[in-house]
């Protein structure tokens, strides 16, 4: 298989970055993108170039690490699918691929592909756990949530943070994000003591970042690799005004 | 639980300890870089994973390893001579930390074919061929092999068997069968 490749190449945070043109012939349609990345890294290397930076880490879509824009699709042009879990089977035999980083101004590039997401990190460390001591885990039955609440929190916290939310939005908003957390905690009896002051403070965070703002526009939702819901937003609005 | 918060250190001790840290790995990311040979460390790592997956995997036998040993040792010298890391060290370099891991894991393949050799018995994962009852099932020498092994790594590469004794209690020691 053939493609024709322009990648984003960026030295740093503060280089001019610009599309570089690469072609690889010797491709096989069940390489993930990932994998087309090492291989064509293998050649770079070998002809003394710089290899193209990227993220990935578990290759199985469960990790965020990995997620840049294919032909203008947020993390792949596939639907709900992070860039790993993208095949080369999806496109045809001797297309052209544009890939390039997320673009926001809270996730400045790093090199290349490759973001830095720490204004999630700070976001959570404002509050998206809940404060107990650690030690063995809780008799199972001291605390009952029946099933459909349990469901319900789990989808929230399916979310893996990769910021395909935040690419997607014209305003790079991360309500999505914060609220898929927010959400979650919201809903289960150990996250309702510190509820208030988290919604608080982790919507306070996320507009120090200089995420944008949420418009409902649910493109977020819609590149979700989790499938997250709006809904979460909602939750979150609901808990912010209630605090 | 809580080792090093009830430790006292004064400041002058982690400067110390800090500053010949830093040395030493600089001292190795300048190596890596300086070999500047033709193979990647993605294709070191390929042949390594060849090696143990083939030689030490699930199934041991006294030969294999043997010939593990040699094949590790050699990729080894071969990896200090033509190592190819691209780049430098004023930018992220996914290579850089690529090398560094396949150098770790190269002496880790050494210590496990080691380790392998050393224990002739079967015993959990580490299955020996030559240790195995007429059905096929794994046969345990408690009576030579009932301790842990704990390798301490020497300066010319080899490793020194250190045994920590395995002491039954309250449950005494059986055999598993999973029949």
């Amino acid at each position: 298989m053939k493609l024709t490749l322009h990648i984003w190449r960026q030295e740093s945070a503060s280089a001019k970055g610009k599309f570089e043109k690469y072609f690889l012939a010797d491709l096989d349609n069940h390489m993930s993108v990932p994998e087309m990345l090492d291989h064509l890294n293998e050649k770079l290397i070998k002809e003394g170039k710089d290899p193209v930076a990227f993220d990935s880490d578990c290759r199985e879509g469960i990790c965020g690490q990995c997620g840049f824009v294919i032909n203008g699709h947020i993390q792949s042009p596939e639907k709900h699918a992070t860039s790993c879990q993208t095949h080369l089977r999806s496109f045809k035999d001797g297309e052209e691929l544009f890939l390039e980083p997320f673009r926001a101004k809270a996730f400045p590039i790093k090199k290349d592909l490759c973001i830095d997401r720490k204004a999630f990190d700070r976001i959570i460390a404002k509050g998206g756990y809940i404060s107990v001591n650690t030690g063995q885990s809780p008799e199972a039955n001291s605390i009952l949530i029946n099933h459909e609440t349990a469901e319900s929190a789990f989808d929230a916290a399916a979310c893996i943070g990769c910021g395909a939310c935040v690419a997607s939005c014209k305003n790079a908003s991360a309500a999505l994000f914060t609220g898929a957390k927010i959400a979650h905690l919201a809903m289960l009896p150990q996250g309702k003591m510190e509820a208030e002051k988290r919604v608080k403070h982790m919507v306070a965070q996320m507009d120090a970042e200089g995420f944008g703002s949420c418009t409902l526009t649910r493109a977020c939702e819609a590149v979700c690799p989790q499938h997250i819901s709006v809904a979460h937003i909602v939750t979150m609005n609901r808990e912010y005004w209630k605090a | 639980m809580n080792y090093l918060a009830s430790k006292k250190y004064t400041s002058s001790d982690g400067l110390k300890a800090g500053q010949l840290a830093l040395e030493q790995s600089n001292e190795r990311i300048n190596r890596l870089l300086n070999i500047k040979g033709s193979k990647t460390a993605e294709e070191f790592h390929k042949e390594l994973g060849k090696i143990l997956y083939q030689k030490c995997g699930l199934s041991r036998e006294k030969q294999q390893l043997l010939e593990a040993r040699e094949a590790l040792k050699t990729l080894q010298e071969q990896f200090y001579k033509e190592l190819l890391v691209p780049g430098n060290t004023g930018q992220i370099n996914f290579e850089l930390e690529k090398a560094g891991r396949v150098e770790d894991y190269l002496g880790l393949a050494q210590l496990i074919v080691e380790d392998a050799l050393q224990r002739e018995e079967s015993c959990g994962a580490h299955f020996r061929v030559e240790h195995q009852t007429v059905e096929g099932e794994a046969k345990r020498n408690d009576e030579a092999f009932k301790f842990v092994s704990v390798w301490e790594s020497l300066p010319d590469g080899k490793f020194n068997l250190h045994k920590e004794d395995l002491e039954f209690e309250a449950i005494p020691l059986t055999e598993r069968s999973y029949k």
